[in-house]
């Protein structure tokens, strides 16, 4: 005689036994899975794995040469700091200043210029400090300052925070008061609050490309050689971290600056018009 | 808002199109919240229990200690682990960071607590009369613990949702140690988080909208499981 | 079956239990009566090996009682029935299983036997009921099930019939003399029911205040053992409300 009621503890204990087996191979499954597969390491820029460019640029390479690339995007400083302690195989920032110093101090090797996009200075259409058809960089800062109309700054030590900072210098002026709002976030944040806010602020051309309607803010200064925002590929120091992937960075970097890469990086539009320049081979 | 009408249908658009995408840092956050939960129960129960049912110096300062550890901000752990497994750090050599095994430590430790906790209060709950009847009723040591714990099933449940509710929904840990690598370590909360600062918001919407499925799914079964 | 020597048990600083000497022979029904505060569940609770004494000792079957050494092993020659019984959450039937299956016994085994002490206790058709659903008196009986299922050597009782509906009390004492008398089991039972006490006591002992007191010998028990308490000692001040000397259990 068969008990009902042992029958169905039986049967809903079973259930669960299976479901937990299921979740505990699925888990392990999934996570050492991908083990085998030759990976290397990118660190590189949000804004540059936002831009889509990567998702067009890393495949070939990839079959090509069998092996995986891992990108991890974050901030240019965060990307750089990953590679000198050896964390990353490879960079690909935007900070041209910073990058010379991390290749001078000895930890990375084999710098190659990759592209350049640009930045842009936004504002709202009101236009409160008059940017409209000013064509120099610091001129445009200047003029904000003057007016103490609200600016948003990264203020995160990001590539375009860097780059803001060098033209602050170069204008001679001195950010400080409460139109000056540093936020410590990443791009898209500070186009948003920008807009919120009416203020004015300092964008690469891409992520305010990407945000397209979202925001009530129009480029107002562009054009400016100093406004260039250029692409560097590092490779890290393989003598300083013994355990770095070098000669598959190396292909990478090979791969970037070669012409069917730089020809990708030319024709990659993802919003109708280009958005990076090729810079590697003349 | 405009964006949230937009984020429901791309959020149904990418269910039904099982966007690759998105499919895989679903799966990515699933296995991570499985594995990090199983293997802090694993661990966190035995102190749980250990906490609710003997009486050692210093076990007061113990159970404040796992309580105070229940609201440690995930940036702070996530720091740790790039202390620990960067590879200057002590762990370096075992090469974990930006792997899902390093997801999986830190996040582990950020549940931990939950179960401790969880499992000690539930514990702490059940009338002392659990243990004597089942002593009277013949069960042996590891019976009576069996028992104990099978008494207090309900708030361990209640600790196995929450700690998985706790890591599917955190970023900082996944961010920090697993470096949101596609399709590797991006997880449903690292991928919000950037497509938020692409702007798109709708995207990001979806994919919290797929994050609080997998919750109501999970706590669904777990309920079902857990039975009476 | 049990005899102790000097057995005292403090809380604290209070003296809850002095038993110069015990002595509960095997095979028959030892009563433990007083009301309560006296230490009847106590001295159970000593017996049941839940509770060390802080001084004195116990004996089962003339060898001392060794905790440290067979604690599992000395315990299932015995169970407990507590007075307000903790079901486990499940079925009854996973209650009353629930000791057959710690000793390993067969399942089919298991279930045969599980029915026939949830028949015996009147208790047919609860099998699939959960523990939360029950009265107190139904989980008394399930208790009761649980323990005499086991067919332990002793069985000890707290209060068994505190809960239990009028109806079934008799029940109850049925159940105790049936397996006293079938199976020679030792029942110990603490209760304040002179009454109850009068109809399955072999030996009345007498608690007052943690101690072992004499009463008079014509107030309890057929068999006349020691009596009831002098209802001086009774009408002092501790006194449950419900249930005076004077009115329950004598005529």
């Amino acid at each position: 005689m068969t008990d009902r009621f042992l029958k169905f503890s039986t049967v809903s204990s079973l259930l669960g036994k299976v479901a937990l087996v299921f979740l505990i191979i699925l888990g392990i499954w999934g996570l050492w899975g991908g083990v085998g597969e030759e990976r290397i390491r990118l660190a590189t820029t949000t804004s540059t794995e936002n831009s889509g460019l990567l998702e067009v640029l890393l495949p070939p390479f990839e079959k090509r040469f069998g092996a995986k690339i891992d990108v991890i995007p974050v901030g240019t400083g965060k990307a750089l700091r990953l590679a000198a302690q050896g964390d990353v195989d490879v960079v690909l920032v935007h900070a041209p200043e910073a990058e010379e110093r991390f290749v001078s101090e000895g930890h990375g090797v084999n710098r190659r210029d990759v592209m350049y996009n640009r930045f842009v200075f936004v504002g709202p259409s009101s236009d409160p400090a008059g940017l409209k058809g000013v064509s120099d960089g610091t001129e445009a800062l200047t003029r904000i300052e003057a007016q103490e109309t609200l600016f948003v700054s990264r203020g995160d030590d990001s590539g375009t925070h860097k780059k803001e900072r060098v033209l602050w210098a170069l204008s001679g002026v001195n950010p400080e008061g409460d139109w000056y709002l540093e936020i410590g976030q990443g791009m898209g944040a500070t186009l948003l609050m920008a807009s919120q806010k009416g203020a004015y602020t300092l964008t690469d051309i891409g992520t305010f490309l990407a945000y397209g309607g979202r925001l009530d803010l129009k480029i107002l200064v562009d054009g400016d050689p100093r406004l260039r925002n250029p692409y560097g590929i590092i490779a890290v120091n393989p003598a300083r971290h013994l355990h770095v992937n070098y000669p598959m960075a190396m292909a990478l970097i090979g791969w970037i600056t070669s012409p069917e890469g730089q020809e990708i990086i030319r024709t990659f539009r993802p919003t109708g018009e280009p958005l990076f320049n090729p810079v590697a081979v003349p | 808002m405009e964006f949230l009408k937009e984020g429901i249908l791309e959020a149904l658009r990418l269910i039904r199109t099982l966007d690759p995408d998105v499919l895989s840092a679903a799966l990515v956050s699933i296995r991570l919240a499985t594995l990090s939960t199983l293997l802090a129960a694993v661990i966190g129960v035995p102190i749980g229990f250990l906490l609710a049912t003997a009486n050692f110096p210093g076990r007061r300062i113990v159970v404040l200690s796992f309580n105070s550890l229940l609201s440690v901000p995930t940036v702070l752990i996530g720091l740790l682990g790039i202390g620990l497994l960067s590879r200057q750090g002590p762990l370096g050599t075992l090469n974990l960071l930006f792997t899902p095994t390093g997801m999986v430590l830190g996040t582990t430790i950020l549940a931990i607590p939950i179960l401790v906790v969880f499992t000690l209060s539930s514990l702490k709950a059940l009338s002392p009369l659990v243990r004597e009847t089942a002593r009277t009723l013949g069960a042996s040591p590891l019976m009576v613990a069996w028992t104990l714990l099978r008494e207090a099933r309900h708030g361990f449940m209640a600790a196995v949702v929450a700690g998985f509710g706790r890591i599917i929904s955190e970023v900082g840990i996944a961010m920090m140690l697993g470096g949101n690598i596609k399709g590797f370590t991006r997880t449903l909360t690292t991928a919000i988080a950037l497509e938020t600062n692409k702007g798109l918001f709708g995207l990001g919407l979806a994919m919290g909208l797929i994050l609080l499925g997998i919750g109501v799914v999970v706590n669904l079964a777990l309920t079902q499981v857990q039975g009476r | 079956m049990f005899s102790a020597r000097g057995l005292k048990k403090y809380f604290g600083r209070e003296k809850v239990l002095d038993l110069e000497a015990l002595e509960i022979p095997r095979g028959e029904v030892t009563v433990f009566l007083g009301h309560n505060g006296a230490g009847k569940t106590t001295i159970l609770r000593i017996l049941s090996l839940l509770e060390r004494p802080s001084a004195g000792t116990l004996s089962m079957d003339g060898r001392p009682v060794n905790l440290r050494r067979n604690a599992l092993e000395l315990r299932r020659r015995m169970t407990l029935a507590h007075q307000t019984p903790y079901l486990f959450k499940g079925s009854v039937f996973f209650n009353v299983a629930y000791g057959l299956r710690q000793e390993g016994i067969p399942e089919s085994e298991v279930a045969t036997r599980v029915a026939r002490a949830l028949a015996f206790s009147d208790l047919e058709g609860f099998k699939d009921r959960l523990g939360s659903e029950l009265s107190g008196g139904e989980a008394q009986r399930v208790a009761l099930a649980r323990a005499l299922v086991l067919e332990r050597e002793v069985l000890l009782l707290d209060e068994p019939v505190a809960h239990v509906d009028v109806d079934h009390i008799n029940l109850v004492i049925m159940l105790i003399l049936k397996t006293r008398e079938e199976k020679g089991t030792t029942v110990v039972v603490a209760t304040h029911d002179k009454d109850f006490c009068r109809q399955v006591a072999d030996q009345v002992l007498h608690l007052y205040k943690g101690a072992l007191v004499d009463g008079a010998s014509d107030d309890v028990g057929p068999r006349g053992s020691s009596g009831v308490l002098p209802s001086s000692k009774w009408s002092d001040g501790n006194l449950p409300q419900r249930s005076s000397p004077e009115t329950s259990g004598n005529f």
